[in-house]
């Protein structure tokens, strides 16, 4: 009876030790997998942010281009920070970042999508300063209150929209409403329209009036401002790449601070220029004092005029509300240049 | 017992067989991981470009054929095919010089191989001796230039890059 | 007894080439890591070499104005040239955040022989190095001639 009993227990405890280690045993390959499903998870990221960092780069140096870019569906970020100057975009969630010290990229903060759009466009002031890369997703519209500032085909845009009654919602990740002059309504949203339904966080808007820019978030029923007014800063080219930017930025200070880096690049740029024109006038006199290209230009209005510029950009990256009456040094240097274009053996100022 | 002992001995020497297996599976994976060769789409893309901008810069490239005035090397192409001298010397003979010297200052000290063919007419046919070094038998990247001359003489300008 | 003793014998012998195994798939699978990661490393450093290759030829502080009449590729204007390089000197936290540790200079080739460092931030150590020569037409606007030159990107790691 007793071996029998024993017998029974030990059977018991059998079973006991058996489904411990095993559960164990399974614990630790479920560890495993799940540890490398975080690895993938982020190696994935890695790779989406390195091939995209290598299309940015090869994007910002081609000039008016377009084109679609294919990548895994996953929300990507996209900060810049007014404040500090810092600037990257990352998977969110991830943990993986690229930063973009020196890149203006002007994109809503979050993009969620399968296929991101890539627009190049430089601005000129008045020469080249940098080639601006705007992002967006097909699954972002954008109503365009204007018939004047269309989009490339690329985008997912409605333009010469007129009424409220124009704006749809059809389950896109975002809607940015783009007004020139006025709010309209006030930035109400009329009674039973369908953006009221929407989350706030979908909908946003920018309004072009005078030389500012001001950003709107929506809340419930109509738009509030966002931050203060950004001075809309000119571009000699009919295409102002800056207004681009503001349609396709939803952050002010995130403009701000994309514009800033164009900034830096226009006080560099207008020390070289002027040194350059400096030196090939003192060249030409050395080589023949009378020669026409000697005295192209008046070449202290043009330095002085470069120095101005160099100063101007420098208080904007200070402040970016001292960035008002700065057409009219860039204005002022195209007048230069193009006075003297008809001397075609005379080098180019710019 | 005999049973029993020569089962257990046959079991042991099944496992260490498939230990054996496994390892030297494991080896020869490990064999191409580690070996397997990087850096190669930096390689081709340089090639592709350099013989495209290589080619760009050197027609642009002003020579000393005259003294009073500035003739580049696409110029000096243009008086090769069409007899014109250099100050009284053999255009053909100083378009290879300069070719030559630039090509062995930048590409030879770069470690590509080269070879720099001026052709005129459909067939091709040289009009300067190919400026080489090494050839490029196989994979190379060509880049490409056309001029007429004023016989309007299609002239082909090519220049191969290789490693 | 002893056939009992044999049994447990076979187990732990079992057990123990069992474990032995998943050892030998551990150091494979970290040894495979290690190496995929090292080759990893290497292709995102060539793939930057490139990246800082192409944005050094298409400075707009370098590359010669744009003229209607005559559109050159790869050209970099000798006046500017000359002030380029203070300016990035004097702005090198800037230009840092562009190019990293790299050595950028420009060499004329013929007919001239002049040489210009553009950039030069050099690591404490270094591990890797690649240089990328880039062709290019230099464009003297005084004269209204080119020579040819030739752009090295040398980057570091």
């Amino acid at each position: 009876m007793k071996r029998k009993k024993k017998g029974q227990l030990e059977i018991g405890f059998n079973w006991i030790y058996i489904l411990i280690a095993g559960a164990v045993i399974l614990m630790f390959f479920v560890g495993i997998v799940i540890k490398q499903k975080v690895v993938s998870e982020q190696k994935l990221s890695a790779e989406v942010l390195r091939s995209i960092e290598g299309i940015f780069t090869g994007a910002g140096l081609s000039e008016k281009t377009t084109g679609p870019v294919d990548i895994p569906e996953l929300t990507m970020r996209f900060v810049c920070d007014d404040e500090t100057g810092y600037s990257d975009y990352s998977v969110e969630g991830s943990g993986v970042r690229a930063e973009t010290p020196w890149q203006p990229i002007f994109s809503p903060t979050k993009i969620k999508t399968k296929k991101l759009l890539t627009w190049t466009l430089e601005w000129k002031f008045p020469f080249q300063v940098s080639n601006y890369l705007f992002l967006s997703s097909p699954e972002i519209k954008y109503y365009i209150f204007s018939d004047e500032y269309l989009l490339p085909n690329l985008f997912n845009f409605e333009y010469n929209v007129i009424t409220y009654d124009q704006v749809k919602y059809t389950d896109e990740e975002q809607i940015r409403l783009v007004f020139f002059g006025d709010l309209l309504n006030n930035g109400v949203l009329p009674f039973d329209h369908v953006l009221r339904d929407v989350p706030d966080e979908k909908v946003t808007a920018v309004l072009f009036r005078g030389e500012g820019v001001v950003f709107y978030e929506k809340q419930d029923d109509s738009f509030v401002q966002l931050g203060e007014e950004v001075p809309l800063i000119p571009s000699t080219m009919d295409e102002n790449a800056n207004l681009y930017a503001a349609i396709f930025s939803t952050d002010p200070d995130a403009y701000a601070c994309n514009l800033k880096k164009g900034l830096k690049r226009l006080e560099i740029l207008s020390k070289i220029y002027g040194k350059r024109i400096k030196a090939i006038q003192d060249d030409y006199f050395l080589i023949d004092s009378l020669s026409a290209c000697a005295f192209m230009i008046d070449e202290d209005l043009f330095y002085g005029a470069s120095l101005s510029l160099e100063d101007i950009a420098q208080r904007c990256q200070e402040d970016i509300t001292n960035c008002v009456n700065i057409k009219g040094t860039a204005d002022e240097i195209e007048g230069i240049s193009s006075n003297f274009i008809a001397n075609t053996a005379c080098p180019v100022i710019y | 017992m005999w049973k029993f002992t020569r089962k257990g001995q046959l079991e042991v020497f099944g496992l260490v067989i498939v230990v054996i297996l496994i390892s030297l599976g494991m080896l020869f994976l490990l064999k191409f991981v580690l070996f397997k060769p990087v850096g190669e789409e930096r390689a081709t893309f340089t090639r592709g470009k350099l013989a495209e901008n290589t080619l760009g810069a050197l027609m642009n490239t002003v020579t000393t054929c005259r003294a009073e005035s500035k003739v580049t090397i696409s110029d000096l192409i243009q008086y090769c095919a069409e007899n014109q001298d250099c100050d009284g010397g053999d255009s053909c003979v100083f378009l290879k010089e300069v070719v030559e010297e630039i090509l062995s200052k930048t590409l030879q000290v770069w470690n590509k191989d080269y070879e720099f063919r001026v052709g005129s007419g459909p067939d091709k046919v040289d009009i300067i001796t190919p400026v080489v070094h090494e050839g490029c038998p196989l994979d190379k990247k060509t880049g490409f230039r056309y001029l007429r001359t004023r016989r309007r003489e299609l002239l082909t300008i090519e220049l191969d890059v290789c490693d | 007894m002893k056939r009992a003793q044999v049994k447990m014998g076979e187990t732990i012998a079992i057990l123990f080439i069992f474990f032995v195994l998943i050892l030998f798939g551990l150091i494979f699978y970290f040894q495979f890591q290690k190496s995929s990661f090292e080759r990893q490393k290497v292709e995102l450093f060539s793939e930057q070499s490139i990246s800082k290759s192409l944005v050094a030829s298409f400075l707009p502080e370098l590359i010669c104005s744009r003229n209607v009449a005559a559109t050159v590729k790869n050209c970099i204007d000798l006046k500017k040239l000359e002030f380029a390089s203070e300016e990035m000197k004097d702005n090198r936290e800037y230009y840092f955040d562009i190019f990293g540790f790299a050595v950028i200079t420009v060499e004329e080739i013929y007919p001239g022989n002049g040489t210009w460092v553009l950039y030069n931030q050099t690591p404490p150590e270094i591990t890797r190095e690649i240089n990328t020569p880039i062709p290019v037409s230099l464009f003297n606007p005084v004269e209204n001639t080119y020579s040819f030159g030739a752009l090295n990107v040398e980057v570091y790691t």
